[in-house]
């Protein structure tokens, strides 16, 4: 950056310096929040696509049958615990992120 | 053989390593950020411990994870499966970071410190009952750890022995005894996974008149085991926590620049009974079960302190151990540990005796850093000197600004990065508060007090607590001698300190108890509200002069405020929750 600069500045002379770097300046102030605002766009349409279509593929046909991913507790019981029988295993299986 | 352990991008995050099993060094990621419960990879942390430990992240013999993330998502998956269309804004929010960072933990780690072997997944809960049990003094103990929620588990019950860790119940998410207390800090209007301890600290000042409808909206079995109706709450698919029906029954939210009144701190105060009750319930049956003496805790709950001071009365277990650091924080040391002692099998050789595992400065460093700012200061000839002219200021009503040896591993100030003062003076506690702390006014402040003279002044229920992890009553009749650190239900956050632990700090209140008879002095974590704890020289002396801190005693050296310029920073400006 610092060899472009200095052929540009060398180039275009006390222009560079009066000229283009504030106007390069204010095109940067002005470009930023645009291209980030267009970026937020583009995620918020494509992270809605996958969640209308990715996860809504699973969810509805879930919903049609009255399949529940969670305990929502609407339900009494004797006990809330759920057994489990975490113990040591051999170092490859925790090897794994699941 | 080096063994690193992390945990990060959830709240908290730390590093710890072990040298032959030995926790060498641990820190939180915020105190180098400044940035308060800092979630980003903790490469800061990481850089410390590698260079405690001189080496290079290539050099290490294994990196431990504090979670299994891909467990993780299955559970959030879950959440929109089941809340699908309502969950969007919640999976607008969380899944870039998922895609960006949470799924790519070994590459992240990778490319960040060098270290070329696998990583090693270790399941949440398992962490944070390793980070109770490893380092604790005990051979076999029953094992409780409660939090938020790890990747499905927000109760473990289990039982260490030897090395081995065997976790035999859970409840799972979204019934979690961490997420009520969260959401009921919502509806006070504090900040979630910050405040929660605001909310202990106001319950002793209301009436527990909402118990009963807490019972509405949780399910407490015979066996001690609890579900919430999830009717009351929105936390599994939306960003709030209490639902519609949990503010039909509560009544309006309080917003941060509410007035705290009474209906808010009764509501504190239930939550505190209900708190109780199922933390007594799960003990219980836990030693039911195990029929063990000694218990081990973790996890967020179990900073809990006021049922902390109560548990051995409350509950069969005659010893208890608490990680320091119960948060999330101390998952990575759990983390590091469990695959030492447990996966690897090696000998426990490691009591966690203390927490002073953080970065410290030689006096070099610190003399270098006050000349090149051209900070006005004196030094002390001798330990004695510094204690026993630190002791007089403090007699004198000054607020001290206490930096010494290495920082505090967990979220407490314990005497390396503190603020002392006089715990005798009845205005100390507003004094502090318009000085430094700039905090809502129902917060306590904590006494440290020398071990041996614990008994006399604290009804204490133990032989010492050297993590400030309890609440025990200030005897009745030193309740007016200490008057800054007796809490309006008579109670003090107390920590015990012995030379052993900590010779100056302890030199420091002995030379108090020598001028006022009162070995108790107000220990406060050296911070403004919202900032983390002081890391540096840096951040210690920017403190000072962007409070009412009167002295600095950083090592050997004394800097009084009122000899350098004062207009560096407006704390009082800057105080956030």
């Amino acid at each position: 950056m610092g060899s472009k600069g200095g052929f540009l500045q060398r180039f275009f002379g006390p222009i560079y310096r009066e000229v283009l770097t504030p106007f390069g300046q204010t095109i940067l102030f002005v470009m930023e929040p645009i291209g980030r605002t267009i970026g937020n766009i583009v995620n918020w349409i494509l992270l809605l696509a996958t969640y209308v279509i990715g996860i809504g593929i699973v969810a509805l046909p879930s919903k049609l049958l009255g399949k529940q991913y969670l305990d929502l507790g609407d339900k009494e019981k004797e006990t809330y615990y759920t057994a489990i029988d975490i113990r040591t295993k051999k170092l490859d299986e925790y090897k794994n992120q699941f | 053989m080096y063994i690193l352990g992390i945990s990060c991008y959830y709240h908290d995050s730390a590093a710890a390593i072990l040298k032959d099993g030995i926790i060498i060094a641990a820190a939180e990621e915020e105190r180098f950020t400044r940035k308060k419960h800092d979630t980003s990879f903790p490469l800061n942390a990481i850089n410390y411990c590698l260079k405690e430990a001189g080496i290079m992240g290539k050099q290490l013999d294994h990196i431990a994870f504090y979670e299994k993330p891909i467990l993780k998502f299955e559970r959030l998956m879950a959440q929109h499966f089941q809340a699908w269309p309502k969950s969007f804004p919640s999976f607008h929010k969380a899944m870039p970071s998922w895609m960006v960072e949470k799924l790519r933990v070994p590459k992240t780690i990778a490319k960040k410190t060098g270290y070329k072997g696998d990583v090693l997944f270790i399941e949440h809960h398992l962490a944070h009952a390793a980070s109770a049990f490893l380092p604790s003094p005990f051979e076999k103990a029953a094992i409780l750890t409660v939090d938020g929620v790890g990747e499905w588990s927000t109760t473990t019950l289990g039982v260490g022995d030897g090395n081995d860790i065997h976790l035999t119940k859970e409840i799972k998410f979204p019934h979690s005894l961490g997420l009520l207390y969260s959401t009921v800090t919502a509806f006070l209007g504090f900040t979630v996974n910050n405040s929660e301890y605001k909310v202990m600290g106001l319950a002793p000042y209301g009436k527990p008149k909402h118990v009963d409808k807490f019972r509405k909206l949780i399910r407490i079995a015979k066996d001690g085991s609890y579900a919430l109706d999830m009717s009351y709450f929105v936390y599994h698919y939306k960003m709030t926590m209490p639902g519609p029906k949990f503010i039909e029954l509560f009544g309006k939210p309080r917003k941060p620049s509410d007035p705290m009144t009474h209906h808010y701190e009764d509501i504190a105060s239930s939550l505190q009974v209900i708190t109780e009750e199922i933390i007594f319930g799960l003990l219980n049956y836990l030693h039911q079960e195990t029929k063990l003496d000694n218990l081990c805790m973790a996890g967020g709950v179990a900073l809990n302190t006021v049922a902390n001071g109560k548990i051995l009365d409350k509950t069969p277990f005659k010893k208890l151990w608490i990680q320091p650091a119960a948060s999330d924080a101390g998952t990575s040391l759990g983390a590091a540990i469990y695959t030492y002692n447990t996966i690897l099998g090696k000998k426990r050789v490691y009591k966690q005796t203390h927490a002073y595992l953080g970065p410290e400065y030689s006096t070099t460093e610190i003399e270098d850093y006050l000349k090149a700012n051209s900070i006005i200061y004196s030094t002390f000839k001798t330990d004695k000197e510094m204690m026993d002219t630190t002791a007089k200021l403090i007699a004198e009503d000054n607020v001290i600004g206490w930096f010494q040896g290495r920082m505090e591993w967990g979220p407490r100030a314990l005497g390396s990065r503190s603020i002392l003062s006089n715990a005798s003076n009845p205005d100390m506690k507003e004094i502090l508060n318009l000085k430094v702390k700039h905090r809502e006014k129902f917060r306590p402040f904590a006494p440290v007090v020398t071990v041996e003279d614990a008994n006399d002044w604290f009804e204490m229920k133990r032989d010492e607590v050297p993590y400030m992890l309890f609440i025990f009553p200030v005897r009745k009749e030193k309740r007016k001698i200490i008057p800054s650190v007796t809490h309006v239900d008579g109670s003090g956050r107390m920590q015990t300190i012995s030379k052993e632990q900590n010779p100056r700090y302890y030199g420091v209140i002995k030379a108090f108890e020598k001028i006022t008879k009162v070995p108790v002095l107000i220990n406060t974590s050296f911070n403004i509200r919202g900032e983390p704890i002081v890391c540096t020289p840096h951040d210690a002396y920017r403190c000072m002069m962007g409070t009412g801190i009167d002295y600095l005693v950083m090592d050997r050296f004394l800097i009084k405020r009122d000899d350098n310029p004062k207009d560096m920073w407006d704390s009082e400006a800057l105080a956030t929750d």
